[in-house]
């Protein structure tokens, strides 16, 4: 998906030269307008601020009041998706007393806002969680509620980690799929570039910095070939629907299975995984039949045997094999053949968080091997 | 003195190194003359300083067995999940060899259903996760172990880490570390007995349970501050309780939905209500291998209530682990227990 665009997308006016020590005050203007989310230390407290151990997250941060400077870092742990699809998130909240039932919907009135900074693979995500939300006859009102509300300002990647895997999966350090405006990281400047016809709003805060030089895009370009570089794991995916689709029943699902401690880890932490459950909260309840409640939708995962345990008792996905093999067919089988898009954006996440270490680029390969072998035998 | 200190690093990677092949020699043995379907023990994992759980079916396999400072799963925890035809060999540390009695002790397993492979530990398990609160953003590109120290690369710097801040909490104060029962044991030669480090030397010295003792002390506020901040971060997703072997319920409270018990929302009061409810649980139970906190996948501290629960077990019933055949400590009576919530003492 590199380079998609029209043919001016390259020429010199594209791109606009932010230097580094007035990122603030670009961030600034934005804040008048939007509000933002950015990379920031987990632990506000100015004296531990400096300190390296200070986790950076993702949040909404208030450059007008605060102060803010502009982290690095290869990626953030936790991905954004949260800001769009919350862990728990409160659909509607209501008071039953007698007859009189008083429902009040959550959340109607949303700001613009902007994710600032996030990388190609977690804009991405959001392509395949847009996908997820609107399939079907319905469009999913809580998720597009705030993500219609949503500018991705992405950053290019010049230093991936050792479990990024994007360019197996269609994505790469240096793609601008997904991203409503861009930047690249130079020494002392940013290029800026804007991506998306939403990102065409940014034009105004951009227009008064000057135009980027032939030798800044040349670096920009070396910076691109120096980041794929980085990523040494390069997976061949174009069959996996195909391939996996004669392994349902092999026994290398029981094989991975048996170390996979049915945790919802790489679930959580993944970006792209959507699922979720609708639970009821009942806060206050009293004799005169007075109760008080909301219905809340939090993230759920098919990992963990509830997630598919039916009311009579039974449980199609009982054996923890069958719920690896659902992990993997979900993003590498069911994605394709339902929506034509891969559900995985090689972001490395679950390889980082398994308690067990297994590596899904492992659990990939093998899996082609053995499609491979099955063909040959067949 | 630096010549000393390098001779002892080397006599310290190659005590691993003997053990490693020790290992491989008895699990050859293990599989060529004992009926096993196979030896449970640990890979190279994908990233630096970690380790995957292997299981060992042919001699095929072996070359794949790795003994390490970051063999970070109590392997136990896949005793129970496989159904079993046969014996099953298993490679265990000692906090670990008590994690089995104790499931040996409620009749999960048999005893000569198993071949315990113990080993005995060297400093103890390095925590992966205290590293990553040290180094902080950046990922690990490279980590090597040499004597008491460890090696950290990020591609920013290179750090150098003491192993008293990065060894697991209960291997920092543990002064069991030789397996009590077992079918094998791995002898170290005296030679290549481990160095002395005045880091760690220092917590082989005061109270096992130092840690939790100066916690007590501390005011309630205080301790409920920590733990809030702690479990803050908590997002459910129970890798602590599936990487305990002590948590084998069919049905664990938290999954119950008829009736439901936990209303699985993330808030703050639902997550202490499980991990209280699974500490309650583990009471006179828990033998303290702290796989549980070192499977967090967000670094949360629990490992002091588990400790708590191990130093109140001492400190009532006199009883530090659970011994092979022993009552249930918790499930059992005797007329010496002390209680005083009953009647008074004087």
């Amino acid at each position: 998906m590199e380079g998609t665009g029209n043919q001016n997308q390259n020429s010199q006016d594209c791109f606009k030269v932010i230097p580094k020590e007035e990122l603030k005050i670009f961030l600034e203007r934005l804040n008048k307008e939007y509000k933002l989310i950015l990379p920031t230390h987990k632990n506000k407290d100015k004296s531990k601020e400096k300190t390296k151990n200070n986790e950076l997250i993702f949040d909404y941060v208030d450059v007008l009041n605060e102060e803010y400077e502009f982290p690095e870092y290869q990626n953030i742990r936790i991905a954004p998706k949260k800001f769009l699809f919350p862990q728990s998130e409160v659909l509607f909240s209501y008071e039953i007393e007698g007859n009189n039932i008083k429902i009040a919907e959550k959340g109607a009135e949303i700001n613009n806002q902007i994710i600032f900074g996030i990388r190609n693979c977690d804009a991405r995500s959001f392509k395949i969680l847009d996908t997820f939300f609107s399939s079907g006859k319905y469009s999913d009102p809580y998720y597009f509620n705030k993500r219609n509300h949503t500018l991705l300002i992405g950053i290019a990647c010049n230093e991936p980690m050792t479990t990024c895997f994007c360019t197996s999966v269609n994505g790469g350090p240096y793609s601008v799929e997904g991203f409503d405006a861009v930047l690249y990281e130079l020494p002392e400047k940013y290029l800026f570039q804007i991506i998306s016809p939403n990102g065409e709003k940014f034009k105004p805060y951009v227009e008064s910095y000057s135009n980027a030089s032939l030798e800044d895009l040349k670096l920009k370009d070396q910076n691109a070939s120096h980041a794929r570089e980085q990523i040494r794991v390069s997976l061949n995916l174009d069959n996996i629907e195909m391939e996996l689709e004669g392994l349902y029943n092999h026994e290398i699902w029981q094989k991975i299975a048996r170390t996979c401690l049915k945790c919802g880890a790489c679930s959580y932490i993944c970006p792209t995984c959507h699922c979720f459950d609708v639970q009821e909260k009942i806060e206050k309840t009293d004799i005169v039949g007075k109760s008080i409640g909301k219905r809340v939708r939090i993230w759920d995962t098919c990992q963990i045997p509830l997630f598919t345990l039916e009311a009579s008792g039974h449980n199609p996905r009982a054996a923890g094999e069958k719920r690896t093999r659902q992990r993997i067919y979900h993003k590498f089988n069911y994605y394709l053949k339902n929506y034509d898009i891969l559900g995985c954006v090689g972001c490395g996440r679950c390889i980082q968080v398994c308690p067990v270490n297994q590596d899904i680029r492992k659990t990939l390969v093998k899996v082609q091997e053995i499609a491979k072998n099955v063909q040959e035998g067949d | 003195m630096e010549q000393k200190e390098e001779n002892k690093e080397i006599e310290k990677i190659g005590k691993m190194e003997e053990i490693q092949n020790s290992l491989k020699r008895i699990v050859k043995q293990i599989l060529l003359e004992e009926e096993v379907e196979y030896v449970l023990g640990f890979e190279p994992g994908p990233l630096p300083l970690t380790a995957a759980p292997l299981f060992i079916e042919s001699e095929d396999d072996i070359e794949r067995l790795i003994w390490t400072d970051y063999c970070n799963l109590n392997l136990v925890k896949f005793l129970l999940e496989q159904p079993h035809t046969k014996k099953v060999g298993i490679i265990l540390k000692n906090c670990e060899i008590h994690s089995l009695i104790v499931l040996i002790n409620e009749k999960q397993i048999k005893r000569e259903d198993v071949i315990i492979i113990g080993v005995p530990c060297d400093y103890g398990i390095i925590d992966l996760n205290k590293i990553k609160k040290i180094i902080g953003n950046s990922e690990i590109i490279k980590g090597s172990i040499e004597g008491t120290k460890i090696k950290i690369l990020t591609h920013k710097e290179e750090q150098i880490i003491n192993f008293d801040k990065i060894l697991s909490d209960s291997c920092l104060f543990c002064k069991n570390k030789i397996p009590d029962e077992f079918d094998y044991q791995i002898e170290v030669s005296a030679k290549k007995q481990t160095p002395n480090s005045e880091e760690l030397m220092k917590y082989q010295k005061i109270d096992e349970y130092q840690d939790v003792i100066e916690f007590e002390a501390k005011a309630a506020q205080e301790r409920w501050n920590y733990f809030t901040s702690e479990l803050e971060k908590c997002t459910l997703c129970m890798a602590c309780r599936n990487a305990c072997p002590l948590c084998y319920c069919k049905i664990c409270f938290i999954d119950q939905n008829q009736p439901q018990w936990f209303d699985k929302n993330d808030d703050l009061s639902e997550k202490v209500l499980f991990h209280m409810t699974r500490a309650l649980h583990l009471a006179g139970r828990c033998a303290g291998c702290d796989a549980c906190s070192r499977a967090c996948p967000e670094g949360v501290d629990i490992h002091l209530i588990y400790k708590k629960l191990r130093k109140s077990v001492r400190d009532r019933w006199n009883i530090e682990k659970v011994e092979l055949g022993s009552k249930s400590v918790l499930g059992s009576y005797n007329n010496e227990d002390p209680q005083e919530f009953i009647m008074s003492e004087e």
